[in-house]
C-alpha cells in the first residue's frame, strides 16, 4: 500500500489541481492493475466502503495501547485517526496490496470490521496506515473529484476524457479493461453503447476583460439558474441522470430519469422545484451534437422539447441584449427570476473541454451565523446547520457542505467532538459558540421554518474561531432581505 | 564527615546559565557567558559566543569559529573523542552522539560517579558524524526533542527517494528543500548522493560554508554548486536553503518551486500544513521515542535526567522500566533558577 498512501499523501499536500493531476498521472502510470482499478473507484466514489466510526477506534487504541501515552499524543496530534497512525505497533513490510484491502473491506461484515482494521493496521508502516484510516474513517476527503480522476486517466492513457467515460461507465471496479487500454495492453474495451456521462461544457467566471469582447452576434445569454447541473441521458434503452462532475444520481431522481428519450443527452440546471431548465443537448437521435456549434445545438434543443414537451422539463430562455450595459441589468434583476446571475456563452464554438461559457454572478452577500448541528452524510462530507437568533432562541437558516482547507477540517473535527451535546443518529448537537460565515445570493420567505426565511445558496467561507457567539447579530438583518 | 554518601545531583546541577557541575567549575552547553563551558555541538541552542574557556571536538570549534560574527571564546581546547581532561576535581570527556558533525555526549567523571550527558543525539546511521557510543554511567542526562511516542522516524532512504519521486511526477519544477545549514543539509546531501543522485546540487551561501567544514572533516558530498550559479529555469535542479519565509529568499525567485521540509516535525501533519511544505519528509537528526527509550534500557542507569524537550512522557516510560526519572529542570534547582 506504499504507493497509494504516497499518493494519497501527495494529494492531501498538493496546492491545487494542477498539481493533483500531475500526481494522479503519475500514480496510474507505475501502479499495477488491478491495484489502480480500486484506487480510482475510491477516489470517485463509484464503491461505498464501511465506515468505522470514531466509537469504534477509540476501542481499538484501548484495546492495543497505552492509555497515558495515547491520550497525551491526541492531545498532541489533534486528531484521532492520525494518532492510532502514528502509535499503532505495526510491522511494514507487510507488502498488503490495497487491491486486497479494499476488497476485504467491502466484503466486511460490520461485527468482523472491527478486526479487520486492526489486522490490516498491524501490517502497515505509519503513512500507510495514516491512508488506510483516512479510507475507512471516511474523511477528510482527498480532495479530487470523480471528474479530475477521469481526466488524469485520460492524460495517462493518451486519449480524451469522453472516451474514459464511456469505458468507465460500462465496466465495473477495477476496470481492468480501462487500464489494459489505457496502458497499452489491450484494445479500447467495447462500451456495447451503455448510456455514459459526456463531460459538458464548463464555465468559468467572468473576467473584466471578457466584457470588451462580448457581442450579440457572437455570445447568447441566459439566466444562470439556482440549482445543480444535470445531464440527463437515454442511451440504448437505459436512461441515467448525472451530477456535474459525471457522478450517477440516477436512483436519487427517479421520476426524472423517466422523462429522458431514447438516444438523447441533455444537459441543464435542476431547480429545487424539481423542473430542469435545459440549454444543451450533446446527443440528439443518437447522433453525437458535440462538433456542432453551440447555436445549432440550442436550435436542435427547442424543437426536441417542442416535439416532445415535458412540464418538468423547460427550455432556459435566451436574454435579448445589445450592450454590455443590458446584460448588467439583467444580472442585477436575476434574483427577481429565481436566477443567481447570467451565462455568456459564445455561439459558434463546438463542445471543447475548455472552459467556453462565462458566468456572471450576482455579487454574494455575506453573513455569519452559529452552527447548531452537524451531519455526515453517506459520502463522507460534513453538513452544517447554522442559526441566528429569533426572539431569544436560535433558528436555523440554512445548511452548508462543511468544505474547508485539511487543517481546518481538523480543527472542527475536533470542536464538534469537544463540543457535542447529543446526537440523533448521524446528526450531532453542539454547544451553539461556534461562528461561520457564509456567503448566500439571496433570503428567501419560509413561512414553516422557525427562522421564517432561509439562506439560498449558503456557503461556507470560513469558520470565525475567535468570535464570540453572542457577536452574531439576531436575524431581523436578514429578515429585510427576505422576498 | 557527612554521614549521607554523596549524590549525583549534589555535584551537576542547573544553575540560570545552564548544567553547572560544581567541583571543576563548569558548565556544560550554557545559555548565558560563562567562565569555563564544555559545548555538546555547534547548533546555537547549545554553543554561544563569549565565553572564557572552552572545550570541545575540533569539528564544533570549527564549526563554531564560522557561524559566529564574534569572537566565539577567550581560549578553547580541542578535545579528541575519549580524550580525557581534567578540569578541577572532575575528569572530562568526549563520546559521540551521531547528531551532527563533531557533536559529542560529555562523560563526567567525579567521587567514583559518572554522569552522561547526551546532548542531542540520535542512533540512525549517518555517513556525515561519527556513530552514537552507549557510556554505561550512573546518570543519564538525556535530550527528549520527540519524546512522544508519536515521533517514530521511517527510514531516511526511503523518504529521499519520495524526493527524487516527485522530480519525475514535476520534470519542469525546481525542488526546494528546505533544511538547517548544521547537519540536517549535509545529511540531506549524503542521503541523495546514497540514492545514486549525481546532479549538481545548488545550496545556499550558509550551508555551503557548512559543507566546506565538513569536507575538511573528510565527508565528501559530491558536486556542490553556489545558488548564483543556477540558470534562469533550473528545470527540475534540486537546490537547497534554509527555511524561508513564502516569497523570501531563493524560493521568491523561482517560478513554481516544489517545497519539501525535512524534520522530524513533519510526522505530524497540522506541522507540515502549518509550514507549507509540500513534500513534507520525516527525516530527523534527533533520537525518535523508540531511540529514546531504547537507549535507556540499553544503558541502564540508576537515574535519567530529562530535559530539552517534551519531558513528562519519556520520565513516565522510564519509570515503567523500573529506573528512576526527573526532569532535569527539578535537579539542584533553587529559588529562581527556572529558565
Ligand atoms: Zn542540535
Ligand atoms: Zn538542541
Amino acid at each position: 500500500m506504499r504507493a497509494h498512501a504516497d499518493l494519497v499523501d501527495r494529494l492531501s499536500h498538493a496546492p491545487d489541481k494542477s498539481y493533483r493531476h500531475a500526481i494522479l498521472v503519475d500514480y496510474f502510470r507505475h501502479a499495477p492493475s488491478p491495484d489502480c482499478g480500486w484506487v480510482a473507484a475510491v477516489l470517485t466514489g463509484e464503491i461505498g466502503l464501511p465506515r468505522v466510526g470514531p466509537a469504534a477506534l477509540k476501542r481499538l487504541a484501548a484495546e492495543r495501547l497505552d492509555e497515558t501515552l495515547f491520550t497525551w499524543s491526541r492531545d498532541y496530534v489533534g486528531d484521532l485517526g492520525e494518532t492510532i497512525a502514528l502509535l499503532w505497533p505495526g510491522l511494514p513490510g507487510g507488502d498488503l496490496c490495497i487491491a486486497d484491502v479494499v476488497q476485504e473491506l467491502i466484503e466486511a461484515e460490520k461485527s468482523t470490521l472491527s478486526a479487520l482494521v486492526a489486522n490490516c493496521l498491524d501490517k502497515l508502516d505509519t503513512r500507510e496506515r495514516w491512508a488506510f484510516l483516512r479510507l475507512v474513517t471516511g474523511g477528510p476527503r482527498v480532495p479530487v473529484s470523480a471528474l479530475e480522476v477521469k481526466q488524469a486517466l485520460a492524460e495517462f492513457g493518451g486519449t480524451d476524457t469522453s472516451a474514459v467515460e464511456e469505458v468507465w461507465h460500462s465496466l465495473t471496479p477495477p476496470y481492468e479493461p480501462l487500464f489494459a487500454w489505457l496502458g497499452g495492453r489491450g484494445e479500447k474495451p467495447r462500451t456495447g453503447g451503455l448510456p455514459v456521462f459526456h463531460p459538458p461544457v464548463a464555465a468559468r467566471p467572468i473576467e473584466e476583460s471578457d466584457l470588451n469582447l462580448i457581442e450579440s452576434s457572437e455570445y447568447f445569454a441566459e439566466w444562470k439558474w439556482d440549482g445543480a447541473r444535470v445531464q440527463l441521458v437515454g442511451l440504448n434503452g437505459a436512461r441515467r441522470v448525472f451530477s456535474r462532475e459525471g457522478d450517477d444520481i440516477t436512483a436519487a431522481h427517479s421520476e426524472l430519469s423517466a422523462l429522458i428519450l431514447e438516444g438523447t443527452v441533455l444537459d441543464g440546471e435542476l431547480l429545487a422545484s424539481g423542473e430542469v431548465r435545459l440549454f444543451d443537448i450533446l446527443v440528439a437521435e443518437a447522433r453525437d451534437l458535440r462538433p456542432e456549434p453551440y447555436d445549432n445545438r440550442r436550435s436542435r434543443l427547442q424543437s426536441h422539447l417542442e416535439a416532445d414537451p415535458v412540464l418538468k422539463l423547460s427550455l432556459s430562455p435566451l436574454l435579448a441584449y445589445t450592450t454590455v450595459d443590458d446584460l448588467k441589468s439583467y444580472r442585477s434583476r436575476a434574483s427577481e427570476y429565481g436566477a443567481i446571475g447570467i451565462m455568456v456563452k459564445p455561439r459558434h464554438v463546438p463542445w471543447s473541454p475548455r472552459e467556453d461559457w462565462l458566468a456572471w454572478n450576482i455579487d454574494d452577500r455575506r453573513t455569519s451565523a452559529v452552527l447548531l448541528y452537524c451531519e455526515r452524510m453517506r459520502n463522507g462530507t460534513l453538513e452544517l446547520t447554522l442559526g441566528r437568533l429569533r426572539g431569544n432562541a436560535l433558528a436555523p437558516v440554512g445548511r452548508v457542505r462543511a468544505d474547508l482547507p485539511e487543517d481546518e477540517m481538523s480543527k472542527l473535527h475536533d470542536w464538534i467532538s469537544e463540543n457535542r451535546t447529543d446526537r440523533f443518529g448521524p446528526v450531532q448537537q453542539v454547544r451553539p459558540d461556534l461562528v461561520c460565515e457564509v456567503a448566500f445570493s439571496a433570503v428567501d420567505t419560509a413561512t414553516r421554518r422557525k427562522a421564517g426565511l432561509v439562506l439560498r445558496n449558503p456557503k461556507l467561507l470560513r469558520i470565525l474561531w475567535d468570535m464570540p457567539a453572542d457577536a452574531v447579530m439576531d436575524i431581523s438583518e436578514l429578515t429585510g432581505l427576505a422576498r | 564527615m557527612a554521614a549521607r554518601a554523596m549524590r549525583p545531583e549534589d555535584w551537576v546541577r542547573v544553575r540560570p546559565e545552564g548544567l553547572y557541575v560544581e567541583p571543576g567549575n563548569f558548565f556544560v552547553d550554557p545559555g548565558r557567558v560563562v567562565e569555563t563551558a564544555i559545548i555538546t555541538h555547534g547548533h546555537s541552542d547549545h554553543a554561544r559566543a563569549g565565553n572564557g574557556r572552552v572545550a570541545a571536538t575540533q569539528a564544533t570549534l570549527d564549526i563554531m569559529t564560522q557561524r559566529m560574527n564574534r569572537k566565539p571564546w577567550r581560549d578553547c581546547q580541542a578535545l579528541a573523542y575519549g580524550e580525557r581532561l581534567q578540569v578541577g576535581d572532575v575528569t572530562v570527556w568526549l563520546a559521540p552522539a551521531g547528531h551532527v558533525l563533531g557533536s559529542a555526549q560529555v562523560v563526567l567523571e567525579y567521587a567514583g560517579q559518572r554522569v552522561v550527558i547526551s546532548g542531542d543525539y540520535k542512533r540512525q546511521s549517518d555517513p556525515t558524524c561519527a556513530a552514537f557510543e552507549l557510556v554505561p554511567c550512573d546518570v543519564f542526562v538525556t535530550e527528549a526533542t520527540f519524546g512522544l511516542p508519536v515521533f517514530q522516524h521511517p527510514d531516511p532512504g526511503y523518504e529521499v527517494t519520495r524526493l527524487l519521486h516527485s522530480r519525475e511526477i514535476y520534470p519542469n519544477r525546481s525542488v526546494v528543500v528546505h533544511a538547517y545549514s548544521l547537519g540536517k543539509a549535509q545529511r540531506m546531501l549524503a542521503l541523495l548522493r546514497a540514492a545514486d543522485y549525481q546532479r549538481p546540487i545548488y545550496v545556499a551561501p550558509i550551508i555551503l560554508g557548512v559543507c566546506e567544514i565538513y569536507r575538511k572533516h573528510g565527508i565528501d558530498l559530491g558536486d556542490l554548486r553556489a545558488l548564483d550559479q543556477l540558470e534562469n529555469n533550473p528545470g527540475s535542479e534540486i537546490i537547497l536553503a534554509p527555511p524561508s519565509k513564502p516569497g523570501e529568499g531563493i524560493v521568491g525567485k523561482l517560478r513554481d518551486p516544489l517545497i519539501v521540509m525535512a524534520s522530524g516535525w513533519m510526522t505530524v501533519r497540522k506541522h507540515a500544513r502549518g509550514r507549507g511544505a509540500e513534500l513534507p519528509l520525516v527525516i530527523s537528526d534527533h533520537a525518535d521515542w523508540n531511540e529514546l527509550v531504547s537507549t535507556i534500557q540499553d544503558l541502564a542507569p540508576e537515574e535519567v535526567w530529562v530535559t530539552h524537550g517534551r519531558e513528562d512522557a519519556l520520565i513516565l516510560q522510564t519509570q515503567r522500566l523500573g529506573i528512576k526519572a526527573r526532569a532535569l529542570s527539578a535537579i539542584g534547582n533553587g529559588a529562581g533558577a527556572e529558565q
